[in-house]
């Protein structure tokens, strides 16, 4: 066993430098990529097997990172990467990768309000209809001449609102959220759409430069809402697993009956969880209308639902009280890969939301016999004992 | 021809836990046999095998003499077996009539319910069980222990030959319990096979012919009824002498000044109730199902809202608009109901216990975990709660042990507790961490912390209390010290009008 580690760690190690080094250099991309897999998995092969060898515990701890969820969804993950490498092996340029994550930003801001909501045992469906909404207010204030800073806080604050106001109809009215969140929904659909005459508010990039720069500016090689993005996620999740406020989302998403008689009160907690969602969906929105150089009254549309469809594959449970920022985070990479992949490999972009459906399906799939064979390994240490 | 049901060689492991290793047992029509063992022990998860709930490991289950291997309580149904699970199985938002034919909605010829029908065949069923409840009732609006016995009408319903209680007589009160006894005896006189599963020893001894014990998923012994008594019973659960229940308990003797001072109060179930607790006290509250025990506490604890009256507390008049500001002002309320009321089931054992004291476990922005874990380990060992770790989600843990999760939470020592409510707190908890919890109240009300107890086992509440309140429809029927309770008298004042 020991053995077998250091020669895959002897070897992953140089196939990984040199297949990174050609993939930013050297136009080869199949050789590097394939180098770079190779190098990833050896190396993490070798360095798993010379640790188990050494110590019972790390033993252990890989049986445990390996039960986990995730690691199912990571293992999907790999596997449709290959395969759409495989059929077009333009999906993993850095010009592809870039436009993967560009994509992703919406659904994945919008999937971490969701998340939190969900989590607390509720549910926004006006985020995207508030992220549009955020759009097209963002693009008329900057047309009337005023100060981006300015427009951007405004926008903000409407997020909020439009948050307080779903918070009491559910907190004070006992409204169902399903229901007076769609309503929400339609009102400002309709809304954005009057007050554009369903048409795109443009941005003009004379008056405004520092404002559309948010949308188009890179770090690095990525786009700067890409990273507010992944900074976001590290936030939420080290929010909601390390802070008491966390703690508590989690324990009224279980019960909040339960929560409410040990000194918690849900809706304060609620309240937050909306608030937070419109903040969130209006800074989804303000970053796409940068980027677009205009306000849509049809931009984001349907993105809170690939972003609740994100969410729940990372493992987030429908029913409140469980899921991790980690899970979906891996949710909303799979998902935005699959479509992509799709788009990639010319199935063309009908086919993104048949592909939210059939991955959805995938998870579950790969979830359940998870469970299964951890059932049936615990059944044969128990022969063997 | 006699009925008999044998467990062949059952086996069933669960991550961590052997739940039940290599057991055997037969039992047979026409006697109630009583399945006994400590929390954990892997009584409920038999009688999910038998239920076709779970599958074993290893092992079959044969009905007279024919093997059966269900994999669907549907199939198991079929078999005519009914189980009564421990955690009701009820749709609060329907009524007692289609929780009670669920599996057997009468249509009519057009697959259009057929309404009337079953309503009248209903209340036949109500009548038998002399509930004062109607069949279009909405079942979540039904007491608790109303509600469990509407889980126990669905199993009668089926007029099943073999028939499992699990623990059913746990939120119920001695009234609905001798019903249940009578219906009981009926179903033996007809030959039924009867499974029979209670931490409360006085009902096994009441209503059993055979006795069969599990220790840790094993088989230890079986015993008839007739031939053992009570300490050698407990003696084969718990593995050793364990004494007296109640007069090996340590009982606080300095009783001091008022600590919680109740006038005059009203809410929508209370009427006009007033009473004192004082440091150090043991305060028993009896009283029969919706006697208002538990809504007088929770208006106390500001779960509820007061229409009227005071309560003071160290003389200082408060009104606390949720449970939050009571737990502040030092009041701790243990609640009745663990699924609905105390556990979020889909959380760890950890999570749940530091619930009430998150801000005490917080560094700066962040929860210590290192302070967190040695809290959950405490009440770990504190009440023996069985589990391999404090990580394991409450729901997978037997009834006895998330009892003793909600206990160790509302008795850990980060709670600055002034007043310990108790409502039910030995629901479920078998007999030996029963004595433990006596044990546990009383040193609690040594170090000044007054102790309301809520409890429908009339010989608990008399034996731990210094002091005993018994109600009736929403008010105070009677005021009792520990040396003036008998049993006779708090079932008089219980009922009277
Ligand atoms: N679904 C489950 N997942 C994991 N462990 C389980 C599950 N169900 C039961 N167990 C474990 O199996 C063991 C036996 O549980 P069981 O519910 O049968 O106990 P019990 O004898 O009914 O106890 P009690 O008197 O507390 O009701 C316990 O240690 C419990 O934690
Ligand atoms: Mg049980």
């Amino acid at each position: 066993m020991l053995i077998v580690g250091v020669i895959l760690i002897v070897l992953g190690v140089p196939a990984l430098i040199v297949g990174l080094a050609t993939l930013l250099t050297v136009g080869n991309y199949s050789l590097s990529v394939s180098l770079v897999i190779f190098g990833v998995i050896a190396l993490g092969l070798g360095v798993l097997s010379v640790l188990s060898n050494r110590r019972e515990n790390i033993r252990r701890a890989i049986r445990k990172v390996v039960g986990k969820k995730e690691f199912t969804l990571i293992v999907v993950l790999a596997v449709i990467v290959y395969i759409f490498w495989m059929i077009n092996h333009n999906y993993i340029t850095l010009f592809n990768v870039r436009n993967i994550f560009n994509a992703a930003f919406v659904m994945g801001t919008l999937a971490i309000g969701g998340a939190c909501l969900l989590i607390g045992g509720k549910i926004d469906l006006s985020a995207g209809s508030t992220g549009m909404m955020a759009g097209v207010i963002i693009a008329m204030l900057l047309g009337m001449g005023i100060h981006w800073i300015t427009a951007l806080i405004i926008t903000l604050v409407f997020g909020a609102v439009t948050g307080l106001i779903n918070a009491f109809f559910v907190n004070g009215m006992n409204f169902v959220p399903f229901i007076s969140t769609l309503a929400v929904s339609s009102v400002y659909g309709g809304l954005a759409r009057v007050m554009t005459n369903a048409q795109n508010i443009p941005i003009s990039s004379q008056e405004h430069p520092v404002f559309l720069a948010l949308g188009s500016t890179n770090i690095g090689v990525f786009p700067l809402p890409f990273f507010i993005t992944i900074i976001l996620l590290i936030v939420y999740g080290v929010i909601l697993s390390s802070t008491k406020f966390g703690r508590r989302v989690y324990m009224v998403g279980g019960n909040s009956t339960a929560a409410r008689l040990a000194g918690i009160n849900p809706k304060k907690i609620t309240t937050l969880l909306f608030v937070n969602n419109g903040v969130l969906a209006s800074l989804a929105g303000i970053l796409m209308a940068a980027r677009m150089h205009s306000g849509s009254p049809s931009a984001i549309l349907g993105s809170d639902l690939d972003g609740y469809t994100a969410a729940i594959l990372g493992g987030v449970a429908f029913v409140g009280g469980s899921g991790s920022m980690l899970g979906v985070f891996i949710g909303i990479v799979l998902l935005s890969s699959f479509q992509n992949g799709l788009v990639v490999t010319g199935l063309g972009a009908y086919y993104r939301v048949i592909a939210s459906g059939l991955l959805l399906i995938a998870a579950l799939i790969l979830d359940y016999f998870r469970e299964n064979s951890r059932i049936r390994a615990l059944r044969k240490a128990r022969h063997d004992s | 021809m006699e009925r008999t049901l044998e467990f062949v060689n059952i086996s069933k492991a669960f991550p961590g836990v052997q739940a039940l290793n290599d057991v055997s047992v037969q039992v047979k029509g026409g006697r109630v046999s009583a399945l006994m063992g400590e929390n954990g022990a892997g009584k409920s998860t038999l009688l999910k095998i038998l239920s076709g709930d779970y599958v074993p490991d290893g092992g079959c289950v044969r009905i007279n003499g024919e093997e059966k291997n269900f994999t669907s309580p549907y199939q198991s149904i079929k078999a005519s077996v009914s189980v009564i699970y421990q955690e009701r199985q009820l749709l609060n938002a329907m009524s007692v009539m289609e929780n009670v034919f669920i599996d057997d909605l009468h249509e009519s010829k057009f697959g259009f319910l057929n309404k009337s029908e079953l309503r009248r065949k209903t209340q036949e069923i109500i009548d038998s069980f002399e509930l004062p409840v109607k069949p279009s009732d909405i079942v979540g609006h039904l007491s608790i222990a109303h509600q469990q016995m509407i889980e126990i009408m669905k199993a009668y319903r089926r007029d099943s030959d073999i028939i499992a209680f699990d623990e059913p007589t746990a939120p119920l009160t001695d009234r609905e319990i001798a019903v249940l006894f009578r219906l009981i005896g009926k179903l033996k006189e007809r030959g039924k096979i009867i499974l029979y599963v209670s931490h409360r020893m006085a009902e096994i001894f009441q209503i059993t012919d055979d006795i069969v014990v599990l220790k840790d998923g094993q088989l230890v012994t079986t015993f008839e009824t007739s031939q053992t008594n009570e300490a050698e019973l407990v003696k084969a659960m718990v593995g050793r002498d364990i004494g007296d229940t109640y007069a090996g308990i340590r009982r606080n003797d300095k009783i001091g000044d008022t600590l919680l001072e109740v006038k005059n109060l009203v809410t929508e179930d209370i009427n006009n109730v007033s009473f004192t607790l004082r440091r150090g006290e043991v305060l028993g509250f009896a009283g029969l199902v919706g006697a208002g025990r538990t809504e007088l506490m929770r208006a106390v604890f500001g779960a509820d809202p007061v229409i009227s009256g005071d309560i003071l507390l160290e003389g200082k008049s408060v009104n606390f608009k949720s449970p939050k500001e009571a737990i502040d002002s030092g009041i701790a309320l243990c609640p009745e109901d663990r699924k609905t009321q105390g556990l979020v089931l889909s959380r760890s054992i950890r999570d749940n216990i530091s619930m009430p004291v998150l801000p005490k476990l917080s560094k700066r922005l962040f929860m210590d975990t290192k302070a967190e874990e040695s809290l959950a380990a405490s009440a770990i060992s504190k009440f023996a709660i069985k589990t391999p770790t404090a990580e394991k989600l409450t729901l997978e843990l037997s009834g006895g042990n998330q009892q003793k999760v909600i206990l160790g939470r509302w008795t850990s020592n980060l709670m600055d507790t002034k007043i310990l409510i108790l409502d039910e707190p030995t629901k479920g908890i078998d007999v030996g961490a029963k004595a433990e919890i006596y044990q546990l109240i009383h040193d609690f009300a040594s170090q000044g912390i007054g102790v309301i107890l809520i409890s429908s086992e009339l010989t608990e509440v008399l034996n731990v209390s210094d002091y005993i309140i018994v109600m009736r429809s929403g008010r105070i029927t009677g005021r009792l010290s520990r040396h003036e309770a008998t049993e006779e008298r708090v079932i008089e004042l219980s009922m009277m009008d």
